[in-house]
């Protein structure tokens, strides 16, 4: 049995995701169990005690500083028991806040438009063409300067000098983060990278 | 139950006002070929609305889908027909924790209003016939065989809820917000509020012709409140456990030639944003939809109103078990006029707007025995009561909004509106 916990930033992007996830499993005739959970519900404690397969932490308004109990169950739980985890817009901002990186207003701040997303067909990129387009919808970007614990899988590309991170995996663990909004009818590919991260991350584990 | 159906000729205009008017009635109406479906409901013989008590409110939707399916058993034979009436957008107090709103409401209209009827007319526009369907009732509807005579009225401005200034001030306002994190998009709007000697007849004929109108409606509330709406744009439709929503975004005042509508209208601020309703929509159908089902049907189309032209797409769903209250719980507010993401937008609405929107921006339909429903976006609505009239108008504010220019939408958006009641631009 596959748990997939889906914490919900208050957003109103969450259950594009939660059915893109739950399309793959039925195409991979995965039994599953989904469950979507708001960042301050009191649940939350109560059913990530159980084995959760997969954390995805969803997109949201506001800053990785607002979001409920998502920072204490992380700390607490999900990297203890380094749970696979996939954060979306503001859960790839929340991943990149966690492990010390800067977040700032961006100065490319994009709203449901497409953007090239370029990569080196590692990790949850792997088989995909680079470029792919994808939407983004974000104002906060986090920097470009990364540090011990993250590394950067994909880039926006706005000058020869100028790129935006796009993707992250902390390193050692088997934690992702994605910029832009794989859940978008503006993505491409966005179904084969959460299936990447499922077939290396979550069927493989004991 | 005892029900009648037969075959009548379509009922003129002026009849069907003088029902509303006499009977209490609603008339949801298109006049047009795109929706072309007329549904009048005269004389209620039973009515669910708001009392004001807590626990009504909370249970309202509850409350409205166990009659639907009481009736829907009663009525077993003849089901193409059925509840109609509206929600006001205030009632998303009772869809979201009411502690994250500062609880304002409007107090003129009911929050909800839904009601059966003992006559019911349906026809199509271009249909020769109409349906007539009599519900407990053996009496006849008779035709009145009145002119409406447009009569002369006194109108003057009370006040808008913005001035140009202030309007101006706060699309900078949700563009600081959207730069900060907070939204990707916000619905502001504003309401004008008028005093009037118009009666309802003339108001409504005048606004029938007003425009191309597929999602209208005529409807009398109670003594001295009516609602007349010019609707274009379907909040949502479903037939057959399918749902298709069509939320209209990106406006342009009217132009002549399909190249000029193209580079003004097709550009990256209108079609991004219509493309985060379109998203969020997709998130909201997911919520009661089979997996895999949910699609983006046509992205964008373009929809030619006599005024402005308009940007909207169709999101199409298959329901994965029919229920009213699952459906108005994770749809409403139509996303198209709170903005993006919904909660974090209704609540810089309430703060920039100040006033109540109360049932603008709501929605108004029909719910079916057989299982079809059919809700509007209650915008380019007049509400009439007791010498006033009030209608809002807005726009979706994004980064790449210009405020000058989203204020000069807005009044655009009015201006038919505008032309029936004034004959003059505000």
């Amino acid at each position: 049995m596959i748990k997939v916990l889906i914490i919900d930033n208050y957003d109103s992007f969450t259950f594009n995701l939660k059915h893109q996830v739950e399309s793959i499993l039925q195409k991979d005739r995965k039994n599953y169990n989904i469950f979507v959970l708001r960042n301050d519900d009191p649940n939350l404690l109560t059913i990530l005690k159980e084995k959760i397969s997969a954390f995805f932490i969803s997109p949201g308004p506001m800053t990785p500083k607002e979001t409920g109990y998502l920072n204490e169950i992380f700390k607490k739980i999900v990297i203890k028991e380094d749970i696979p985890t996939f954060g979306v817009c503001l859960g790839f901002q929340f991943l990149s806040y966690f492990f010390g990186i800067d977040i700032y207003p961006s100065k490319y701040p994009k709203h449901g438009q497409q953007v090239d997303i370029y990569h080196n067909s590692e990790y949850i990129f792997s088989n995909l063409p680079s470029p792919f387009k994808a939407a983004r919808y974000n104002s906060l970007q986090v920097s470009f300067k990364t540090n011990n614990y993250i590394n950067y899988l994909a880039y926006e590309i706005i000058s020869k000098e100028e790129k935006i991170p796009m993707a992250l995996k902390v390193k050692n663990k088997p934690f992702f983060g994605v910029q832009f909004h794989p859940e978008s009818f503006l993505t491409e590919n966005g179904d084969k990278i959460i299936k990447n991260f499922f077939k290396d991350y979550v069927y493989r584990s004991p | 139950m005892f029900i009648e159906v037969r075959k009548i000729s379509k009922p003129n205009f002026e009849d069907i006002l003088f029902w509303i008017n006499e009977y209490k009635g609603i008339y949801l109406f298109s006049n047009t070929e795109y929706n072309s479906l007329n549904i009048i409901g005269i004389s209620p013989f039973l009515e669910i609305i708001d009392d004001g008590l807590e626990q009504t409110r909370k249970d309202f939707l509850n409350n409205l889908f166990n009659l639907f399916l009481e009736y829907r058993h009663k009525v077993n034979k003849y089901n193409y027909w059925g509840l109609l009436g509206y929600i006001s957008y205030d009632y998303k107090h009772y869809i979201e924790r009411k502690n994250f709103f500062n609880g304002i409401e409007d107090d003129v209209f009911p929050l909800f209003y839904f009601a059966l009827f003992n006559y019911y007319i349906i026809y199509k526009n271009e249909d020769e016939t109409a349906i007539l369907i009599k519900v407990n009732t053996e009496r006849d509807l008779n035709s009145n065989n009145k002119k409406i005579n447009l009569s002369k009225y006194k109108i003057e401005l009370v006040y808008h809820t913005q001035t140009e200034e202030e309007f101006i001030k706060n699309v900078k306002k949700i563009k600081d917000y959207i730069r900060a994190g907070d939204v990707y998009q916000v619905n502001l709007t504003r309401k004008v509020i008028y005093k009037t000697n118009i009666d309802f007849f003339t108001l409504s004929y005048k606004l029938y012709n007003s425009n191309f109108i597929d999602f209208g409606v005529i409807a009398k509330i109670s003594d001295e409140k009516y609602i007349i709406s010019t609707s274009p744009e379907r909040f949502f439709y479903v037939k057959s456990n399918k749902i298709v929503s069509s939320p209209i975004k990106g406006t342009i005042k009217n132009k002549n030639n399909m190249e000029d509508i193209k580079k003004y209208l097709l550009t990256k601020k209108n079609l991004s944003e219509l493309a985060m309703i379109v998203d969020l929509i997709r998130n909201d159908i997911s919520r009661f939809c089979i997996v895999g089902s949910v699609v983006v049907k046509n992205f964008p189309i373009i929809k030619t109103l006599n005024n402005v032209i308009h940007l909207y797409s169709d999101i199409e769903g298959e329901i994965e078990d029919f229920n009213i209250e699952k459906i108005f719980r994770a749809l409403f507010p139509g996303g198209s006029i709170t903005g993006c993401p919904k909660i974090r937008s209704m609540q810089i609405i309430e703060e920039l707007e100040k006033y109540p929107r109360g049932i603008y921006t709501g929605s108004f339909g029909y719910i079916f025995f057989n299982n079809e429903l059919n809700f509007n976006i209650l915008i380019r609505t007049i509400e009439f009561y007791k010498g006033f009239l009030r209608y809002g108008v807005g726009g979706g504010i994004t980064l790449l909004s210009d405020p000058v220019e989203e204020y000069k939408e807005i009044l655009y958006k009015a201006q038919n509106i505008e032309k029936v009641l004034n004959n003059v631009f505000i």
